[in-house]
């Protein structure tokens, strides 16, 4: 099986990047080749880098309160390229927002204190799947 | 047959120009590394003489970022830039945290700039064993120039000298005394020597250093220093500029010729010695003696490339 290459990044304007970090680091602990952009990240420049990377899944960490916003750009932004990527989400997301995120496209929304065997298991099961 | 399809609407795009079908191609070298020639050889033949430039150096001596600031350079003049950046991969897991993007932030979208992120997959020379296909599939697409960073190397990580044109070591201030200036492998191997950080406060003693060493070699080889402050943007342009005749230098001399072949003498050397391990590691072979192991091996590897040439 092809190793996975996973995106790990957070767009708008918010720094608190210990919850991307710590997700990245386990993703690679977990085997996966895990390209991390930092913080202060445009919907543009997220795109482009899943697109330049050939990445299978993107992971987005956002904590500022923009997570629909921002998704939506990303989300058009990959369909105007025509790439079928799947995108998970982490931060701070109100758990009402969930059911419209989900609508829109993104495929998991993990919450502070989600277990990180959850979210490993999860974005292989999700990464696989497409690869079928 | 859905392979070669997948891979024949892939090139279509490639030949297009796009580079997102560009990364496709190189995820298909990189995963199928057994087929990578086959795959080179559908893409088109390059029509540019593509130099490649080696940048290497120690962990967090600043070769991305200076690596970032030299492209900026040269994207100005209208270049199309392909670069690789390697990062390791862990002994344990297999897994990578490929971080060179950071650095080059200022490169981001630009459209003749395309960036890859590669991971070592278990190779210890300081680059990955696709490293040779990945250049071939951004020499195809028809870069000016292609930057590899290797990731960040010790002593002995030196493979990036059969790969590259041009060789830069990227070096510090306050990373020790003489004493490892004269040592064997990395010290070695550069063509020219980029010394980082020159605004810190020891840098002048370590240049006149690195210069007293470098004038102690027996060859008559040109070694140039170059001092530079890649953060603040200082001493850029003399690296592009001497790059820049680098290139026109070794194709002078016959320099440009001599790495070409010991390039290719490298690449099939390596690729026989994945075939070796490929039967190595799936064989069933009994491993009580290593002279009948020996043996048959190579009885293997023989048949194996005889019956592929049928």
């Amino acid at each position: 099986m092809d190793k996975i290459r996973v995106l790990v990044g957070k767009p708008g304007l918010d720094g608190h990047d210990r919850g991307a970090k710590v997700v990245a680091r386990a993703l690679r602990d977990a085997g996966m080749e895990v390209i991390y952009t930092g913080i202060r990240q445009t919907p543009e420049d997220i795109v482009n880098t899943a697109l330049e990377e050939d990445v299978k899944i993107i992971g987005l960490s956002i904590l500022s309160g923009a997570h629909m916003k921002l998704c939506e750009k990303i989300l058009n932004l990959l369909k105007e390229k025509e790439a079928d990527i799947p995108i998970f989400l982490g931060g701070i997301i109100p758990e009402d927002d969930i059911p419209a995120l989900k609508e829109m496209g993104i495929k998991e929304v993990f919450g502070p204190g989600t277990p990180l065997e959850t979210i490993i298991s999860k974005v292989k099961e999700i990464a696989i799947s497409k690869e079928a | 047959m859905q392979f070669q399809k997948k891979l024949d609407k892939i090139i279509e795009k490639f030949n297009n120009d796009d580079k997102y079908a560009l990364a496709q191609v190189i995820s298909l070298v990189e995963n199928n590394i057994n087929y990578a020639w086959d795959i080179i050889s559908q893409l088109p033949q390059p029509k540019k003489e593509t130099q490649i430039i080696g940048i290497t150096g120690s962990p967090g001596a600043g070769k991305s970022t200076t690596l970032s600031k030299m492209v900026n350079k040269w994207t100005r003049e209208g270049l199309k830039i392909g670069i690789i950046a390697v990062d390791p991969s862990s002994p344990f897991s297999g897994g990578a945290f490929l971080g060179d993007r950071i650095r080059m932030r200022n490169l981001s979208g630009k459209k003749n700039v395309y960036i890859r992120s590669v991971a070592s997959r278990g190779s210890v020379g300081g680059l990955c064993d696709s490293i040779y296909d990945i250049v071939d599939v951004m020499k195809s697409f028809g870069f000016d120039k292609i930057i590899i960073e290797t990731v960040g190397a010790g002593q002995s990580e030196i493979e990036v000298i059969f790969v590259a044109d041009t060789i830069l070591l990227v070096l510090s201030p306050n990373t020790g005394d003489e004493i490892q200036m004269f040592k064997a492998g990395i010290m070695e191997i550069a063509d020219a020597y980029i010394v980082n950080k020159i605004d810190l406060p020891e840098a002048n003693k370590f240049v006149l250093q690195l210069k007293n060493t470098l004038s102690l070699e027996s060859e008559s080889k040109s070694k140039v220093i170059l001092p530079i402050s890649a953060i603040k943007n200082e001493g850029i342009k003399e690296v592009v500029n001497w790059i820049d005749l680098h290139f026109d230098e070794i194709k002078k001399t016959g320099e440009y010729e001599f790495r070409k072949k010991r390039r290719t003498k490298r690449r099939v050397r390596s690729s026989i010695i994945r075939n070796i391990d490929d039967v190595i590691e799936s064989s069933n072979f009994s491993f009580n003696n290593m002279i009948d192991l020996k043996e048959m091996v190579l009885k293997y590897v023989c048949e194996v490339n005889k019956d592929e040439k049928d």
